[in-house]
């Protein structure tokens, strides 16, 4: 698992690389917790993101939880198309909001 | 039938997914099926590796077999952490899953996937071991 932080702005970009588990999901996590609860927009490029379990919609229910009980947000971006089948049933799909791609995201928001 | 064994630790998760993947590759299922039954089989197995082992304090393998006929997939988990039933858990309703992410509990979506993801799912407890059985169409 690859986690880049870039800040942008107003914006704290973060590019994940690899597969989200119950293995992976405790380092994603810890990593992006405090960045959630920072009060930033937090845009997270799932483009290079290949598999997501329950481990990993457990880390974006804790980041949404982080975010939203201060002035953050988290913005998704690159779902493919298993990661959003996945967020579409368990109802986390309407709960984000998307942009097809980061560069996208960041136009948006800046 | 093929037959692997692994041990019951998370870092055999990708490596589990990987020969589930090829297994579902060699029986023609569509790239959907194929990652459903990815998903599925990784959400049994993290349980087993989490509650049915470490949570335990026992330790010991996953043994997974893949068994095709014309007309389905089958893998089997085979395990001998503490007893557990998949489908004795209360798994959300889609009532539960309409609501705002504030108004959620987060417990239950790996095997609600398990059980929307699986064209079948069946459960065996005999000579101590515990047997998970996920079956797709071809």
């Amino acid at each position: 698992m690859e986690i880049q932080v870039q800040a942008q702005g107003s914006l704290t970009v973060v590019v994940l690389t690899g597969e989200i588990d119950g293995k992976t999901a405790p380092e994603v996590q810890s990593r992006l917790l405090p960045l959630a609860e920072n009060g930033r927009k937090l845009v997270l490029d799932m483009q290079k993101v290949t598999f997501l379990s329950s481990a990993g919609l457990r880390v974006l229910f804790l980041l949404n939880r982080a975010a939203s009980s201060g002035s953050g947000k988290i913005f998704l971006t690159g779902l493919v198309p298993e990661l959003r089948d996945t967020m579409s049933v368990t109802g986390f799909l309407k709960c984000f909001q998307l942009f097809d791609s980061q560069e996208q995201a960041v136009e948006a928001l800046r | 039938m093929t037959r692997r064994v692994f041990a019951a630790h998370l870092d055999e998760l990708a490596g589990l997914r990987q020969f589930v993947g090829e297994m579902a590759r060699q029986a023609g299922l569509s790239p959907e099926a194929d990652y459903r039954l990815r998903l599925a089989v990784d959400e049994i197995a993290t349980n087993i590796i989490t509650h049915g082992y470490e949570e335990a304090g026992r330790s010991g393998d996953l043994v997974v077999s893949a068994e095709v006929d014309p007309s389905e997939l089958r893998i089997v988990l085979e395990d001998s952490g503490i007893p557990f039933d998949p489908r004795s858990r209360a798994v959300p309703s889609r009532d539960q899953l309409e609501r705002p992410l504030e108004e959620r509990a987060i417990g239950g979506l790996g095997l609600y996937m398990v059980m929307e993801g699986v064209d079948r799912f069946d459960y065996e407890y005999a000579g101590e071991r515990n047997r998970n059985i996920l079956v797709m169409r071809r």
